[in-house]
């Protein structure tokens, strides 16, 4: 029997894309450093990367119940999306939480931290890792962020 | 403790600005080495919170940088030359951008680089204060630094508004 082929869920894609993206940036970068590679072409890898960033904040922070959408590396801010006043403070705590969970994690042997939620009264934030980047998603508490995500 | 001492604390053990800045050293005085700050700053905090904390740092200077009251931006650069902070030059590009260099930085100047930038907490300071002065939001982006990456100063990106 023919079975429709099973719909890709759309953040996992996105997240995967930008963990693609960033390998080549690396793997270029290295590849400059060590002086095989053209530093030009590790440029423009770099360039793209920061390019599919932008386009990805955007693009999450217009999904239904999303408020804003912030990307960052070692707690600072690489791009935000949506309306947020206090982006800064929220990539800085955003690292710290993952980087917490992450230890208790390997504590317990849940394996490499992907994913985890910080849910208060008011509103949520939606956590991810992709790349070497810390992905934070501010939703109201009873929005339901996992269909808003999924979908095409 | 003994009572003047406790009326003086701040309340519910917060250290205030104030507090932190009252020193009595009769003999020894009020300078100390660059050498142990930097054990504090670089080596000590960072075994403590790890390599991904410098958006801490940078959101704790800055809200430092906002708490210092200033109203001109030549009280900061009195402070920054008071506290031996670097030697610090502004560059106005734009009504919403400017640079400004920090050379022989307290945090980094002399090292030998280690391959990353590493002021994160002075260029939330710069931000923060910027911010309380002006009146408007102030993010700062570390793009040179001479300990980190080998460059002739720190230097911060300024965007306003």
């Amino acid at each position: 029997m023919h079975q429709a082929p099973a719909q890709r869920h759309w953040l996992a894609g996105q997240l995967d894309e930008l963990d693609a993206l960033a390998r080549d940036r690396d793997h270029r970068a290295r590849e400059a450093s060590q002086g095989h590679g053209d530093e030009a072409v590790a440029r423009t890898a770099r360039d793209e990367f920061l390019r599919a960033i932008d386009r990805f904040v955007t693009a999450v922070s217009q999904r239904e119940h999303v408020l804003a959408c912030v990307v960052g590396h070692e707690g600072l801010v690489l791009a935000t999306g949506g309306d947020l006043a206090d982006a800064e403070t929220l990539a800085a705590v955003s690292q710290v939480w993952l980087a917490s969970a992450q230890t208790g994690a390997e504590q317990v042997k849940l394996g490499p931290l992907t994913q985890m939620v910080v849910i208060g009264a008011a509103f949520k934030v939606a956590l991810f890792q992709a790349g070497g980047m810390s992905i934070a998603i501010l939703a109201p508490t009873g929005a339901d962020l996992a269909s808003s995500l999924a979908g095409p | 403790m003994p009572e003047n001492h406790r009326a003086n604390a701040d309340a519910d053990g917060v250290i205030t600005l104030q507090n932190a800045l009252k020193v009595s050293r009769p003999e020894l005085g009020n300078q100390a080495p660059v050498a142990l700050f930097r054990l504090v700053r670089l080596v000590a905090l960072e075994a403590i919170v790890g390599r991904g904390a410098s958006g801490t740092f940078y959101v704790a200077g800055k809200k430092l940088g906002e708490s210092l009251g200033l109203s001109k931006v030549d009280e900061f650069l009195a402070i920054c030359d008071q506290l031996s902070i670097g030697k610090i030059e502004v560059h106005q590009q734009d009504a919403r951008h400017l640079h400004i260099d920090v050379r022989e930085c307290v945090t980094c100047s002399g090292m030998s680089p280690v391959g990353r930038p590493l002021c994160h907490f002075e260029g939330g300071l710069i931000a923060g204060a910027l911010k309380g002065i002006l009146g408007q939001e102030a993010r700062a982006r570390e793009v040179s630094c001479i300990g980190g990456l080998g460059d002739g100063a720190c230097g911060f990106d300024i965007d306003l508004g």
